[in-house]
């Protein structure tokens, strides 16, 4: 999420080679530990990922510069030539209308591979989510999707992400929203009636509570299933034994 | 205690009824609590996860590579459509450019797909309300389809049809032959259908008027694909937000103007037929050269996060991707359309008979897979 952070593994036509190239000598011997131990922790963001990232690869990144000198060829798909990283958004109408109304209550607005994200703070959440549904210049008529990211390690553990779009405008925009362990998230239900199972689906597998929420219980696992396995901290071989051997007669030791 | 006169006037109370979850008409693990006055249908709730596998789970504990065949078994309806979503987020985010062969034969497999799972439920949907013939008549087409799938992928139902890049290998001697000749015969075969359906009297009975919603209260309930364009609505990802070189290739997108299940029903009819003609245009225009770019052997896509959404024969499906820039995702979220879809069930069948719920399970093509993940 930083804006500086411009020297990324390049993509384009040259950049693919690049690439190749450099995953022999840099990746495998890191890659396999490191991702597992990333895994285990899972306490870095995409952003600071992408800063270490950035450091770990100095020929590659010279690479990128002298690349990003070149002037663009083909206008014609923009986002193939750029090396992807996050952008404040610059001139952007719907920054500029929810800031002048919710002011310190949205935080950023940043792009990325050309969609925006918007990161709001839980007290006007729910507030957001009316004025981008009721307000004509917005019209966000269609919740495609509501789920969770959990940053292990992080003050706000969750972030709640919500993926609108504009059916009028035709038009796609994401929602970031830091949750602490322990809040909980205004429910979007009243908003768009088909949060309900999507809502379901976090609390069921993140534990994240929705308060205003008709009917919050677990939809994918059994109602008295332990744990909430989509946490960073719910290992992949986890199980709830005692239900397991309760519903299923599975034993470890033979009795 | 009821006293004997008061009884003598009889007393009616709400059923509480189970249907599923190993019912033949709920497509597999689905059950739906009834609350019945009579036989009309006055709650509906739906219970899901028999079929759930944490393929969410799964999905950060592998690498990117081996990530694809696991939405192979979300949807194994439409396996090639699934795994064509999240491989387009993964090569956006690494800017991995599919040569142009690749490109074409992938979206003439994925319209394959489709046509393979409209015919399915197409059978099951009207074997279901009662038409058997339907039945046997639209498995003998699919699987012309799932020999043009082996003949490709080496596989017929869970494909792994494509490689980040493009495709695996190049289409075999004689597929393009058996393509056309699959192409030329299908227009009437779907004729076919249509003559035992579309104007069959107990057809009409059991799907006008059943399960309708408006386009904007569809909208509300994150209807996507047939169930929301039966509506009216015009949202077909194919032109909302082309994907993967849609925009080269010319096809309508069927609307229906009542939202009820035979508007469902024809919007898909039409669909298939659209879906031909794509496929059409692209062996016309099918160039030559390689069927896979250049990828790297470690798929490590940049920090950051995508959303990839593509028109799955189902509706929206799309693929939030989120990488913290190592080899394996740090989060991969499944928007599949049915497990959305279906929460509407319970908005569609309230009022009407019993038997019109089976009738709007149906409408809605569900696979249970895919809802369960």
């Amino acid at each position: 999420m930083s804006k500086e952070d411009k020297t990324q593994p390049p993509s384009e036509s040259g950049g693919e080679k690049s690439q190749e190239s450099d995953s022999p000598e840099s990746q495998p011997s890191s890659q396999a530990g490191e991702s597992q131990e990333k895994k285990a922790k899972s306490s870095a963001k995409p952003a600071e990922a992408a800063k270490s990232a950035k450091t770990a690869k100095p020929s590659s990144s010279a690479a990128a510069k002298e690349k990003t000198d070149k002037p663009p060829a083909k206008p014609a798909r923009p986002a193939k030539k750029k090396a992807p990283t996050y952008e404040d958004l610059v001139d952007d109408p719907l920054l500029e209308s929810l800031q002048k109304k919710f002011s310190e209550g949205i935080l950023s607005g940043q792009s990325f591979l050309d969609q925006a994200t918007y990161t709001i703070s839980l007290e006007v959440l729910h507030d957001v989510l009316l004025h981008l549904r009721d307000d004509a210049d917005s019209d966000y008529d269609y919740l495609i999707d509501l789920t969770a990211l959990d940053y292990l390690g992080d003050e706000k553990r969750f972030c709640v992400v919500y993926h609108l779009y504009s059916h009028q405008k035709k038009t796609l925009i994401r929602l970031r929203c830091a949750v602490a362990e322990g809040e909980s998230v205004p429910s979007a239900t009243s908003v768009w009636r088909t949060a309900d199972w999507m809502e379901r689906e976090v609390f069921d597998l993140f534990g994240i509570d929705f308060s205003g929420h008709p009917d919050l219980k677990r939809i994918l696992l059994p109602d008295d299933w332990h744990g909430y396995p989509l946490r960073k901290d719910y290992d992949i071989k986890l199980q709830d034994q005692v239900w397991i051997k309760e519903h299923l007669q599975i034993r470890k030791t033979p009795e | 205690m009821n006293t004997l006169e008061e009884s003598t006037v009889l007393d009616t109370k709400v059923l509480e009824m189970n249907m599923g979850p190993q019912h033949p008409s709920t497509h597999g693990v689905l059950r739906v609590k009834l609350k019945l006055d009579g036989e009309k249908v006055v709650d509906a709730e739906c219970i899901i996860g028999y079929l759930h596998r944490g393929i969410e789970k799964i999905s950060e504990n592998r690498s990117y590579i081996e990530c694809v065949p696991y939405y192979d078994r979300t949807d194994y309806i439409a396996a090639v459509a699934n795994v064509y979503g999240f491989l387009l987020g993964v090569e956006k985010m690494m800017g991995i450019e599919v040569p142009e062969r690749g490109r074409y034969i992938r979206i003439m497999m994925v319209e394959f797909n489709r046509i393979a799972s409209h015919l399915l439920w197409l059978a099951t949907h009207a074997i279901d309300i009662g038409a058997m013939t339907v039945f046997l008549y639209c498995f003998r087409e699919r699987e012309e389809i799932l020999k043009l799938f082996e003949a490709l992928f080496g596989a017929r139902l869970t494909t792994h049809a494509f490689r980040v890049g493009g495709l695996w290998k190049d289409l075999p001697p004689g597929f393009e032959q058996a393509a056309h000749k699959f192409l030329d015969e299908f227009p009437a075969r779907v004729d076919e259908y249509e003559q035992l359906l579309t104007h069959n009297r107990i057809w009409l009975a059991r799907t006008k008027g059943i399960g309708v919603i408006s386009g904007k209260e569809a909208i509300q309930w994150g209807l996507t694909g047939p169930p929301l364009r039966g509506s009216g609505v015009d949202y077909d990802l194919r032109k909302a937000r082309p994907y993967g070189g849609y925009e080269e290739f010319e096809f309508d997108v069927p609307l229906g103007e009542n939202g009820d299940t035979y508007d469902r029903y024809v919007a898909r009819i039409e669909e298939m037929r659209q879906s031909r003609l794509i496929i059409q245009q692209v062996l016309k225009r099918l160039p030559g050269g390689p069927v896979r770019g250049k990828a790297p052997k470690i798929v490590k896509p940049p920090a950051g996060e995508y959303y990839s959404g593509t028109e799955s024969p189902r509706g929206e499906l799309g693929y939030y991707i989120v990488s913290d820039g190592s080899a394996q995702p740090f989060r991969v979220k499944i928007r599949p359309p049915t497990f959305i879809g279906l929460q509407a069930l319970r908005r569609l069948v309230k009022g009407h008979l019993m038997a019109d719920v089976i009738a709007i399970i149906g409408t809605l093509d569900i696979v249970l897979g895919e809802v369960d993940r």
